[in-house]
């Protein structure tokens, strides 16, 4: 059995190394509009727009896999694949495991909550709030919000935990001010609970794209490509398409 | 959206099936192993499956999705990649044997002495002896046990749907979220697992009958 | 290597939460197995119809179909939502702890009735000639059937310990939520899934420690008897 398994493990290491010319992206497709999966089980969204633009424009071949956020990274460092394009907060504590591209969009976090419930980060101190597993979200409450009183549940994304509330099974969410802007505008009877949190610690600066630790050849492609986008004007419509408000 | 969720019931038979295939391999190597007069060969054979056996399910399916790559950069310095299904495979089929090799040694002990020392006395080479005298009689005391394990596998492996294997859970969960009927969708799920189990346990009985028709 | 006495205090929080769903999915599958084996052993029409049903079901699907159906499920349904019941749904611990509990109802059911079934047909006939009534008989055939329950219900328990863990899928911070969190956060995959395997280990054998004293004091109680 042993020897079966190495086979094995040899047959997947010499598929991988002769496919090394594609580039294999990662997401994780439950978190519109930035990546999510249509009626037809396609990977769409704003990341994934935007990684077809880099590719097209690196002249790279890519390809594209859909995995739970929280395994994202550990795939990343066993390289199974080469980049992870999924919202992705350049924090600190992550980049100590990857690499991360400049960044491609700009980030902040809020409270959204049942309107008229609470007016204030204050009045939701002692509720139960849910969160997306392994995210910024959740370590800035595990280490800011919980002594104060505030409870979080994981969710393996956003979408679920955002259901789970309007099913009112919590009392509010934590998340990327641009995923909840786009639920918002479809929920009425929801609201943002104070201010935007823009913690460097946690949120960084925005969003990158993480790379392998040292593919340093794929992130001065990727880097590239997009300052060409964003010259050219082809970053903005792609903006524009996503985030019209 | 039932197509969709039938395909993955194949995903869901095919993962079992190949499981069933390893682990039974894998069982009778444990089974031997935990048979052996050398210690060194069955005290970590007993240690194994004692282990996999008390541990929940689905550590065992994420301690290999996220360990084994892990695992096997620290023993050899390369990075070697499973697919999550070879994943699944992987912890099902260790699972599986860890129970089956104890279901086998009852059956091979379950085999009377006799039958070893009558062919031994008749002159019968040892090989000839335990494929066509032992083999055949720990099979059938092993059958009712096997069949058991084998419904469990089938039931664990919706535990792979949670590292992003494509099986008929993985589904429900994708149908469930896009088209807000959760209890449609896990409930048609629920009743396409129960059709595999019924089907199978005919199956086990037909086969149980075929291996005792002599009795 | 060197942070799991970090990670162990994190993971041991996770106990009382485990063993908390643990005991509690245990307690209401008993009394579910109890009222089966009953309505099973005296033969109630149309209840045992129903009672295999219920067997045949939850014992013929996984148990984490059972959880997100019992977890997801109501949700589709908004008179459901609106109903007094939806204050305990709402709850993920009242969800895992039907969900243990019905589940392990069915699989401590079947192990009732293997053992009531095991008691040699003679006895009950015996005891019927002797002129005692049904329940006397039943009560004969539990004292004999209860010798086998014993052990056979202590893997039962592990059973449900084990599968308590699936209680992190509906976003409960047992062992196995915790150490999830702890991966998704310090990527230290192999330490801190190997610690909480540990501990589980640990529980269990601590466990079955516990049922192999339970049944020496059963056994001197019946030979007393």
């Amino acid at each position: 059995m042993n020897k079966t398994l190495l086979s094995l493990a040899l047959l997947a290491a010499s598929v991988t190394a002769a496919q090394a010319e594609e580039v294999k992206f990662v997401t994780n497709a439950a978190y519109p509009p930035f990546e999510y999966v249509d009626d037809n089980n396609e990977m769409q969204g704003f990341d994934i727009d935007l990684a077809k633009a880099l590719c097209a424009q690196a002249e790279l071949e890519c390809s594209f896999h859909n995995q739970a956020f929280d395994s994202l990274i550990p795939s990343l460092k066993f390289r199974r694949y080469h980049a992870a394009i999924a919202a992705m907060d350049v924090t600190p504590e992550r980049a100590e495991q990857v690499d991360f591209s400049d960044i491609y969009y700009e980030n902040s976090a809020v409270f959204v909550a049942p309107a008229g419930k609470y007016d204030s980060l204050d009045a939701l101190l002692k509720q139960t709030v849910g969160v997306q597993n392994g995210t910024s979200h959740q370590k800035y409450i595990q280490d800011k919000l919980e002594a104060k009183g505030l409870q979080s549940r994981p969710y393996q994304s956003v979408q679920d935990a955002l259901l789970d509330m309007t099913n009112g099974r919590l009392d509010g969410v934590f998340a990327d001010t641009a995923v909840v802007g786009e639920w918002l505008a479809k929920q009425p009877g929801y609201t943002v609970v104070g201010e935007a949190i823009t913690d460097e610690g946690y949120f960084g600066t925005g969003f990158g794209i993480a790379v392998t630790k040292g593919n340093q050849a794929l992130l001065d492609q990727l880097n590239e490509a997009l300052a060409e986008l964003k010259a050219d004007g082809r970053y903005d419509s792609l903006y524009q398409k996503y985030f019209p408000h | 959206m039932l197509t969709h969720l039938l395909n993955a019931a194949l995903m869901t038979l095919g993962l079992a099936l190949v499981s069933l295939a390893f682990g039974l391999v894998l069982a009778v190597l444990f089974s031997a192993a935990e048979m052996s007069r050398q210690a060194w060969l069955r005290w970590p054979a007993v240690t194994l499956t004692t282990t996999l056996r008390g541990l929940p399910e689905i550590l065992v399916v994420f301690f290999i999705y996220f360990g084994s790559t892990h695992l096997l950069f620290l023993l050899t310095g390369e990075y070697l990649e499973f697919s999550p299904f070879w994943c699944g495979v992987t912890a099902l089929s260790l699972l599986f044997a860890a129970y089956a090799a104890q279901t086998l040694r009852g059956a091979l002990n379950a085999v009377p002495r006799g039958q070893r020392q009558a062919a031994q006395a008749l002159g019968l080479p040892p090989l000839y002896t335990f494929f066509h005298i032992v083999l055949p009689q720990t099979w059938r005391h092993a059958l009712p046990g096997l069949g058991n394990q084998w419904l469990i596998l089938l039931k664990d492996t919706a535990l792979v749907s949670l590292i992003g294997v494509h099986d008929l859970m993985h589904q429900a969960k994708m149908i469930s979220a896009s088209s807000y009927q959760p209890f449609t969708w896990y409930g048609t799920a629920a009743l396409i697992y129960l059709a595999i189990t019924i089907i199978s346990q005919h199956g086990v009985r037909r086969l149980q009958a075929r291996v005792t028709r002599y009795d | 290597m060197t942070d799991w006495l970090e990670y162990l205090p994190t993971l041991l929080q996770g106990v009382g939460v485990t063993l908390w769903i643990t005991c509690s999915g245990l307690l209401l599958g008993l009394l579910i197995a109890l009222v089966l084996t009953w309505i099973l052993e005296q033969e109630v029409p149309v209840l045992t119809q129903l009672a295999e049903g219920y067997l045949l079901l939850l014992t013929g699907t996984p148990l984490l179909v059972q959880i997100f159906l019992i977890y997801y499920g109501p949700a589709q349904f908004d008179w459901l939502k609106a109903s007094w019941a939806w204050q305990y749904l709402r709850e993920p611990g009242f969800c895992i702890v039907l969900a243990l509990g019905l589940n392990a109802g069915a699989y401590t059911c079947r192990l009732f009735k293997g053992a009531l079934d095991a008691v040699p047909k003679g006895e009950t006939l015996a005891c019927r000639a002797l002129g005692m009534n049904a329940w006397q008989t039943l009560n004969v055939k539990l004292r004999h059937a209860g010798r086998r329950v014993i052990p056979a219900y202590s893997n039962e328990v592990i059973l449900v310990l084990k599968g308590s863990s699936l209680a992190s899928t509906i976003t409960i911070m047992d062992i196995m939520g915790l150490a999830q969190r702890l991966n998704a956060q310090t990527y230290d995959t192999l330490v801190v899934f190997a610690l909480a395997g540990v501990i589980y280990l640990a529980l269990n054998g601590t466990l079955t420690l516990l049922f192999r004293l339970l049944e020496r004091r059963a056994l001197i109680f019946q030979t007393q008897g």
